[in-house]
């Protein structure tokens, strides 16, 4: 997409610090860092999110994360790093490519990112398994539930 | 349930005798240990299970094999976890009604339990939840300094990964041994 800024960063039409590029990812550091060392991986091919990228692509994000949050622990005395995606609107979404944020985690960053320990009640629990269940059963195969 | 048990963990992990078995919650679900847990996904690598906590339809995937980090995870592992969290999120959210998720793994900071999970939380207007950050600009010189440092090294962890697995191979392989045995 032409218009779309993360698009013109991977055809390098918009100057940016790449750090790792292969031919289904581009790694990039994010200018306006949650903390130093923040990195974009960004699917090469125009993606708004997860339900549009190939499985492939996203799977191989993921290895490229796992190797990058090796390199970032060594090199950036990191205690941690926080792989988030914010996918849609209502998980705060602003970009209009697909990002995978791998955002390196210092001691008392005071970064919110974590998933609320809140309770979820057992019986909306129940309901959303009951749904679930038969939705797996029969896209993915092999996939019988208790 | 599962944070006290963690912390029974960390205890038992401590006293590092390796006589006494580990009791880790997420090995405890993958053993079907935990009658309260919901499977939603299972092959021999992975499993994934809706998550008790954040919001209805919370999954997390994680590895049949108990690996305390993503770092010291098998690649081939980590892909199918993802390719499964990939599979089940329009499957969740379509049941949780939600058009959105987060997509979560903490590895270091923030993880409660020495067992890699990746999570997805299906998110909803005023959920209450919040999962976000202010970007606070960097300067050119800082930001030249942190290219230095991370530049080139993920090529480099490749070639360190390849050369690992080639050596194993080589060990392990029918030639070596047979070598070995020789007088």
């Amino acid at each position: 997409m032409e218009q779309c800024i993360f698009c013109q960063i991977i055809a390098g039409a918009i100057p940016a610090k790449k750090l790792f590029e292969d031919d289904k990812v581009v790694a990039v550091l994010d200018i306006y860092p949650a903390s130093p060392g923040h990195i974009l991986l960004l699917p090469k091919t125009h993606s708004q999110n997860v339900e549009e990228l190939d499985e492939d692509v996203f799977s191989h994000m993921g290895v490229i994360a796992q190797r990058m949050i090796i390199v970032m622990i060594a090199n950036l005395k990191a205690e941690g790093v926080s792989i988030v995606v914010q996918n849609g609107g209502e998980a705060e979404q602003k970009a209009p490519h697909f990002i995978m944020h791998l955002i390196p985690r210092y001691k008392d960053d005071k970064l919110q990112l974590q998933i609320p320990r809140t309770n979820v009640d057992s019986k909306e629990l129940d309901e959303v398994y009951v749904r679930l269940k038969s939705m797996i059963e029969q896209t993915i195969s092999g996939q019988k539930l208790r | 349930m599962m944070e006290k048990n963690n912390k029974k963990t960390d205890g038992e992990e401590k006293t590092n005798n390796p006589e006494k078995k580990i009791e880790c919650p997420f090995c405890a679900i993958v053993q079907g240990q935990s009658d309260s847990i919901k499977i939603i996904y299972q092959d021999k690598d992975v499993v994934a299970f809706l998550y008790p906590y954040g919001a209805a339809g919370h999954f997390a995937v994680i590895p049949v094999k108990h690996v305390p980090v993503v770092v010291k995870l098998d690649e081939k592992i980590t892909q199918k976890m993802f390719a499964v969290a990939k599979k089940l999120l329009p499957l969740v959210c379509n049941a949780t009604m939600t058009k959105s998720a987060n997509i979560i793994m903490h590895t270091g900071t923030d993880q409660k339990i020495s067992h890699v999970s990746l999570h997805v939380l299906p998110r909803k207007t005023g959920d209450g939840i919040s999962i976000r950050w202010e970007p606070s600009p960097m300067d050119e010189t800082k930001l030249k300094e942190l290219e230095e440092k991370l530049k080139g090294s993920v090529s480099k962890e490749e070639e360190k990964n390849i050369k690992e697995k080639t050596s194993d191979i080589k060990e392990d392989s029918y030639l070596i041994k047979h070598l070995n045995r020789l007088p």
